[in-house]
């Protein structure tokens, strides 16, 4: 990581704050708050933090919705067309091992994300207007299958060592 | 082509963190991730006290981007 991007000190809050998320086994929800929080302002920084990018795709993994995390992944690479990633790069990295046995489905059609935010009054009234109930059991859905794939993975990677 | 309301950015982000605090939160690092963790993610330096309940009620209790940012520039300006 360049030490001189300016969005470095909160890349690096952002890992940080994670890491104490995960200390506690991801039972509290005020530090996995504060790292999406962090992970959107890197993005309105540097729309093209690949370690923003990655963070939020492993969120989404752990709440069992490896699709959305694949998408956010593609966003990533459609940004950078063309362009190589070494096999070590993050966001290559995550993708590749989602990918080994997970074909996203197509429903969700990304379009390229908007990173400046909107001023916060608007966004709560589009909130408001968003199907919380939907976005929350589209979130559940797939965490036990999930679990049970990323499980089995895990196993075949341990296999081949 | 209209954007679905969940996939704007904003929602997302609103969205994942109301989830978030809604389950209070219980969720699974398998194999595969915990190994995405070690290898993609882990911080080369962690922070030297974790932040404690107060100075997390305190960050989620702003609500605009401007407040929560002067609590990280006072966060970074003490730890960083």
């Amino acid at each position: 990581m360049c030490k001189s991007l300016p969005e470095t000190p909160y890349v690096t809050l952002m890992l940080q704050v994670l890491a104490q998320a995960r200390a506690q086994q991801y039972t509290q929800s005020a530090p996995l708050q504060i790292v999406i929080w962090l992970a959107y302002r890197v993005l309105d920084i540097n729309p093209r933090n690949a370690h923003a990018y990655a963070v939020l795709a492993y969120l989404f993994c752990l709440l069992g919705e490896s699709e959305r995390g694949l998408l956010i992944l593609k966003h990533f690479q459609h940004l950078h067309k063309g362009v190589h990633f070494a096999s070590d790069h993050p966001v290559q990295a995550l993708q590749t091992l989602l990918q080994q046995q997970h074909t996203p489905q197509t429903q969700f059609i990304m379009e390229p994300l908007e990173l400046s935010l909107p001023p916060l009054e608007e966004s709560l009234k589009h909130l408001e207007k968003t199907d919380l109930k939907t976005f929350q059991a589209n979130m559940k859905r797939g965490l036990p299958a999930l679990n049970r794939l990323m499980l089995h993975i895990g196993k075949l990677a341990k296999e081949k060592e | 082509m209209a954007e679905a309301p969940f996939l704007h950015p904003r929602a997302i982000r609103m969205g994942l963190e109301r989830v978030i605090e809604h389950q209070r939160v219980n969720l699974t690092e398998t194999t595969l991730l915990s190994q995405v963790y070690s290898q993609v993610l882990q911080p080369t330096e962690t922070l030297d006290t974790a932040l404690d309940a107060q100075q997390l009620a305190d960050f989620l209790t702003r609500d605009s981007k401007a407040e929560r940012e002067d609590w990280i520039q006072s966060f970074l300006n003490l730890g960083l």
